[in-house]
């Protein structure tokens, strides 16, 4: 630009006129260029292209053959390209407010579903009563561009009751944790079912994915560090026979456990609550055919060590869910409704469906 | 009188009031009152069957097969006799709408009313919400099918049938209409559903085949949408779309919870 005035105010006319002209033309092909570029951008052939994409890869995705980040990120970015474009380019929308408003909305609510895709986490966590969350998860699926801050994030177990009616059917869950706030401070909260812990963004929820846990301690004999280890149990009530094989930690000893209980816990005829129970038993089949009944307290000697059972807790698995794209999501969607609303809103005004001119 | 005899009266009901709809369009005796009667007494024992059902067991009529059909049936009726009582001039679309129910009639027949317990994830607002949109979305959709209906058979060679009624492109704009509305509250019903969804399980939208169908059935309505300001296609084409979306529309809602069991799979 500076160049050109420059050649301008010296000379009057350009020294080299075909020059000259020739950057105009290039100019003039570069905007031709570029206006073919957002013409087919804007085109709704491209929209459809982009749709049958979407349409062709959603059971793809939904059978696990192809990402769903993959397939959102490409398909989502084309359409905002599309959108961006068409708002640009087709005329029929400067009249037409409410389809402004629907459509940016619309470009938005992909961007978010985008950036949601990319950032999002999901996991899951089991944690025994008393036990305190360190930062990891069990299982976990996150977006590429997932910023950890879960490994900041503690929270403890305190125990739960769940309320089952006649024939097991679930009821109110309620589940005491404690939690580190981000000041510091150290907080107690019931939340099950619809009420979350709510931290930096990260929901942890309670899921029906709960049960007992058996607490042993194993103390070996070389007078290396004793080891507490818990075992969950089955999910109570779904799996009634409690019964897990494990194996003592950097040992050879192997056994089935089996918890025994000596109290109806959750009686399928009636209304009862899940608790943990006061009378019952741990039953310990040993690889060598012995079999040990143990209480709360008794201990059992090996050769390698002695292993105490402390007793039984309960076990609750959290479902772990992170979208910090989720609010602009509802805002957006909820914009982009009111826009089309307003949009048929002013056409059925403006318009009898009867009349010549009918939409 | 119990809610299942509530059940079968309405249904009754509403079986005559088709037949009567069709009947009328080859006699040209006016039935329209008769049609009314039987449409909103259906109705109202419809909705007794229902209310009766909600009192004993608790919840609303959504968890099962049974309830999920016999709510609809009961929702897309409602669609009927509202177009049927406020748009006078095309009453004749209930001879295609009303017939289209007794697939919904024929199937409920087949289901178990087996009583069903709310799981506890369900026990929110949002969740009637969302329910709520949805029925009103697809009773939209009905009644465009109703409309395109008369397109088609016209098409058909059946001009004679609905020569009092207006010309195809006016009809065409009024389906369009409902689409659009149909449109809008399936939106709504995909917002309230996620809003639910987060409360119950913690997350807004998890790919579940429910989930993922619905999608579809929007994305096939923002298709049609598009195809009518943007390439004009002729009344016929449109009504053919219509009926396209609809029985897309009408497998996912009742056919993926007949397959999956569940409403959405898994939650139970
Ligand atoms: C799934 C996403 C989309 C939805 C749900 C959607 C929905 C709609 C709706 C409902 C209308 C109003 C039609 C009417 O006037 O009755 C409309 C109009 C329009 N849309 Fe979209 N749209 C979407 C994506 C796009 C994209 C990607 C483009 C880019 C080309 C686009 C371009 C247009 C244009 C140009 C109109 C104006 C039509 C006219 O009135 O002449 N839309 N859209």
């Amino acid at each position: 630009m500076g160049q050109k005035n420059a050649v301008s105010t010296e000379g009057g006319a350009s020294p080299n006129p075909s020059q000259n002209d020739q950057a105009t033309g290039n100019d003039h092909a570069s905007r031709n260029w570029i206006s073919w570029l957002v013409d087919k951008a804007a085109s709704l052939k491209f929209s459809l292209a982009v749709l049958l994409l979407l349409l062709g890869g959603l059971p793809l995705s939904a059978q696990g053959l192809i990402s769903a980040t993959a397939l959102l990120t490409v398909g989502g970015g084309l359409f905002i390209i599309n959108l961006a474009a068409a708002l640009h380019h087709h005329s029929t929308f400067h009249a037409q407010p409410g389809l402004i408003v629907f459509h940016t909305a619309l470009m938005v609510l992909l961007a978010a579903a985008v950036v949601s895709r990319l950032t999002y986490f999901k996991g899951a966590v089991e944690l025994t009563q008393g036990e305190w969350f360190q930062g990891v998860a069990q299982a976990e699926e996150r977006g590429p561009w997932h910023s950890d801050r879960l490994r900041e994030l503690r929270f403890s177990h305190e125990g739960f009751t769940v309320d089952y009616a006649p024939g097991l059917k679930r009821g109110a869950t309620r589940n005491q944790i404690r939690w580190l706030a981000s000041d510091g401070t150290m907080q107690n909260s019931t939340i099950g079912d619809d009420i979350s812990l709510d931290m930096e963004g990260y929901r942890f929820r309670t899921t029906a994915n709960k049960g007992f846990a058996l607490v042993l301690l194993w103390i070996p004999i070389d007078g290396s560090q004793p080891m507490h280890a818990s075992i969950h149990l089955p999910s109570y009530p779904a799996t009634l026979e409690q019964v897990r094989h494990w194996r003592i930690p950097q040992t050879g000893i192997r056994t089935k456990a089996t918890l025994l209980l000596d109290e109806v816990v959750v009686d399928p005829e009636q209304s009862s609550q899940f608790h943990l129970p006061r009378r019952y038993r741990l039953r310990l089949a040993m690889g060598d055919g012995s079999v040990h009944l143990l209480k709360e307290g008794s201990r059992l000697h090996f050769t390698e060590g002695i292993l105490v059972f402390e007793g039984l807790r309960t076990w609750m698995g959290y479902r772990i869910h992170y979208d910090p794209a989720m609010n602009w999501l509802l805002a957006s969607s909820m914009t982009a409704i009111f826009g089309l609303a307003w949009h048929y809103y002013r056409q059925c005004m403006r318009n009898r469906w009867d009349d010549d001119q009918g939409l | 009188m119990d809610e299942q005899n509530l059940l079968w009266l309405a249904m009754f009901g509403y079986m005559l009031a088709g037949m009567a709809a069709v009947a009328n369009l080859f006699i040209h005796r006016s039935w329209d009152r008769i049609i009314m009667t039987l449409l909103s007494g259906g109705v109202l024992l419809h909705a007794l069957s229902l209310g009766l059902r909600w009192q004993r067991l608790g919840h609303g009529p959504f968890i099962s097969m049974f309830e999920i059909l016999s709510s609809n049936l009961w929702s897309l009726t409602v669609a009927v006799t509202l177009f049927y009582w406020f748009y006078p001039t095309l009453r004749a679309t209930a001879a295609v709408t009303l017939p289209t129910l007794f697939i919904l009639m024929a199937w409920l027949m087949e289901t178990s009313p087996a009583d069903t317990a709310i799981p506890p994830t369900y026990d929110t607002p949002w969740l009637y919400v969302h329910i709520g949109f949805g029925k009103v979305a697809l009773g939209a959709v009905l009644v465009a099918v109703g409309i395109s209906g008369i397109i088609l058979l016209r098409t058909l060679g059946q001009v004679r049938l609905f020569a009092r009624l207006p010309d195809s492109p006016r009809l065409d704009t009024l389906s369009y209409r409902f689409m659009a509305l149909g449109f809008i509250f399936h939106s709504l019903m995909l917002v309230a559903g996620a809003i639910w969804s987060l409360d119950a399980w913690g997350r807004y939208w998890s790919w579940d085949p429910l989930e993922t169908w619905t999608l579809h059935t929007w994305l096939l309505l923002a298709l049609y949408l598009h195809l009518r300001p943007l390439f004009h296609p002729p009344p016929m084409v449109g009504a053919f779309l219509v009926w396209a979306t609809f029985i897309f529309a009408f497998l996912v809602f009742f056919g993926i919870p007949f397959v999956s069991q569940a409403p959405h799979q898994g939650v139970v």
